[in-house]
């Protein structure tokens, strides 16, 4: 047998849309130079060879072409033009709930999902308890399939198809099924089929598991290989380019919505969230320093020591932080406040901040908001880490 | 270029086929409440309208059987049962695609085997109507050795018709959905045009030579002269249903293997 699981050269996949309404349209006469069909072009001429025993990880924006590159090599899918050569049995997780029956139980399940997969009856007789039992549903077993939540399915159907003792597995987004426990066991069940020397290709917008998981990651773009390597080396490429893309998307999104509202005389300017760097940014990695600057403008008449109040609300609404600096110092005229808020520790959402400055009666004084979005969560922090924050004015 | 869709490569094909099989028979009667009696009741009903409505509402003289009512009831029986079952079967072949989406979109399997399956499945009701009209013949002294010995041939030709045609209309059905309704309704007008519960004889020349060349007409044919007349069935007729089935089951393959790389989009 040759060393080569899978050799790929000029994979390309077409897909044609026919817009039906567009169609009966046009036979009625109507809607004239209107395109009835689009080609959209999924695969664009992909070279690539993987190795016997290799794990590579697919990553790309939605709709790069990582799903149709798995359903093509699995031989799901004919590709419009290029070659495929395929050595050995595959198989496929694709959508993870497949082929199961609701009106059997979870265990006739097991025997007929398993042969769909390519078990064998004896491979079956062995395994079936085996799979049961990692799948963890218990008594549930004997029951219907109808009667299970949509996480014991998943679990029951992951356990059945990861069963099956593949020599190439191609798995779509299947690292994250069932509740917390069930998602470390299966982790496991993937380092433990890697181990064994199975090729495996994984698609997932999980970067973190593919850099645990894979030893060379493909990065898809538009339907083509954008670069292929070192899964840490790609996946920051790629981790790079989807910030500053996300980025640009929020600045287009938000522009304008940073404003200003002056009273009294008084007015904050314009408030703006920076990073470590000083740079305006609207897109924060969780633990990256995350700075708050406003522009203020003092009359000579405000008060003496107006209090600066700093909000933080979260995009459905929740305020996560009231945050009070007492008696801020902060010179007459023009001046920038920098509100150093640390290394964010927000949960991954997007909020607004809007600073205030209110006298002593209450009154405001002035406010501006800055929107500003946290990514790659890997826990939900409480906003009281900032207690204390540094609050400092200097004139310009 | 590799074979597509050549399948899971631990287990034989045979062994595939026997498992969706058995799943496609579970799913046919596993819902319903009398499960296995509507196979039995489905071709008594059939047949016990198309009777009573010949012999009783419109009293017409019975020339293909010259015989009582019971008589006339084991001819329609006859032809109407590889009817049901060739209708039965095409119908769920060109919906195997859709009703087993799942596996069409997201499992390495011979597609081929689906619309086969639904085809074998519905031989169940063949081998229901096959024993009544043995029982009956016998009871009634009919002789059907040695005529019957040429069964399996024509179960054979039957096959290999349904197979063709239900290859093509499993990946007709992906692009077109509306043959799900329209094959029903077809069929519902086949059923009247081929001569079933009325002899060949019955019709006008021109016509004559028209429902001759229904294949399926020589298996109904084939059927009735067995089961019905004790005698062979027509070898110049039965061989023309053969030759019309390979070709069918030759173009159904080729457009099955053309079509089938789309299904997994459009299902």
């Amino acid at each position: 047998m040759s060393s080569t699981a899978l050799h790929a050269q000029g994979l390309t996949k077409e897909y044609r849309v026919v817009d039906v309404v567009r169609l009966l349209e046009r036979l009625r006469g109507r809607g004239r130079g209107s395109p009835v069909r689009t080609r959209i072009r999924a695969l664009d001429g992909i070279d690539l060879r993987i190795e016997r025993g290799e794990v590579v990880g697919l990553v790309g924006s939605n709709g790069a072409g990582k799903s149709t590159l798995l359903r093509v090599l699995a031989g799901l899918s004919s590709p419009t033009d290029g070659a495929l050569e395929v050595n050995g049995r595959v198989t496929a997780i694709l959508e993870i709930t497949t082929g199961l029956v609701p009106e059997h139980t979870g265990r006739d399940n097991v025997r007929y999902v398993g042969r769909l997969y390519g078990m064998s009856a004896r491979e079956l007789a062995e395994k079936q308890e085996a799979i049961l039992d990692f799948s963890g549903l218990g008594a549930f077993a004997d029951l219907p399939v109808r009667a299970y939540s949509a996480g014991m399915k998943a679990r029951l159907a992951f356990s059945i198809v990861t069963s099956v003792d593949p020599d190439i597995l191609l798995i779509d987004e299947a690292l994250s099924v069932g509740d917390a426990g069930f998602a470390l066991q299966s982790r496991q069940r993937m380092h433990e089929l890697c181990a064994h020397g199975a090729t495996v290709v994984v698609v997932s917008h999980n970067l973190a598991a593919i850099r645990e998981l894979c030893n060379r990651v493909l990065w898809l773009e538009a339907g083509r290989v954008a670069r292929d390597g070192d899964p840490a080396e790609v996946t920051e490429a790629y981790r790079a380019v989807a910030h500053e893309r996300a980025q640009e998307e929020l600045r287009r999104r938000f522009a304008g919505r940073d404003r200003a509202a002056a009273a009294h005389g008084s007015v904050v300017r314009a408030l703006r969230a920076v990073d470590a760097g000083g740079i305006p940014s609207h897109l924060f990695r969780l633990e990256e320093p995350l700075v708050l600057e406003a522009d203020l403008e003092l009359s000579e008449r405000a008060p003496e020591g107006l209090d600066g109040v700093l909000e933080l609300v979260r995009f459905d609404g929740v305020r996560v932080a009231r945050l009070v600096e007492p008696r801020l110092a902060a010179p007459g005229g023009r001046s920038t406040l920098r509100i150093d808020l640390g290394p964010v520790r927000l949960g991954r959402f997007t909020y607004e901040a809007r600073l205030a400055l209110v006298d002593g009666g209450g009154r405001e004084h002035g406010s501006a908001r800055a929107v500003f979005a946290v990514e790659d969560h890997a826990h939900s922090y409480n906003a009281s880490y900032y207690q204390p924050l540094v609050w400092r004015a200097e004139g310009t | 270029m590799s074979a597509i869709r050549s399948g899971p490569a631990g287990v034989s094909r045979g062994f595939l086929l026997l498992t969706q099989v058995r799943h496609e028979a579970q799913l046919k009667y596993i819902g319903s409440v009398a499960g296995l009696y509507w196979t039995i009741l489905n071709p008594i009903i059939q047949v016990g309208a198309y009777v009573f409505v010949v012999t009783v509402v419109f009293d017409a003289p019975l020339t293909a059987t010259e015989g009582g009512r019971l008589d006339y009831a084991v001819f329609v029986l006859a032809g109407m049962s590889t009817w049901l079952a060739m209708q039965d079967g095409l119908i769920s072949s060109a919906g195997s695609f859709v009703r087993h989406s799942e596996i069409v979109r997201n499992v390495v399997f011979p597609l081929e085997l689906l619309p086969i399956a639904a085809v074998i499945v519905s031989l169940l009701s063949l081998a229901v109507s096959l024993t009544a009209l043995v029982v009956i013949d016998i009871a009634g002294g009919r002789d059907l050795v040695p005529s019957v010995l040429s069964f399996p041939l024509v179960l054979a030709v039957q096959l290999v018709f349904t197979i063709g045609v239900g290859l093509a209309l499993a990946v007709m059905t992906t692009f077109v959905r509306d043959l799900l309704y329209l094959l029903p309704v077809l069929f519902q007008v086949l059923t009247l045009f081929t001569p079933i519960f009325y002899s060949i004889d019955a019709l006008p020349g021109s016509l004559q030579t028209i429902a001759r060349l229904n294949p399926i007409y020589q298996l109904v044919d084939s059927y009735q002269r067995i089961f019905f007349e004790g005698t062979w069935p027509s070898w110049g007729g039965l061989a023309y249903a053969a030759i019309v089935s390979v070709a069918l089951f030759v173009a159904g393959r080729a457009m099955f293997r053309a079509l089938k790389g789309y299904a997994e989009a459009l299902v």
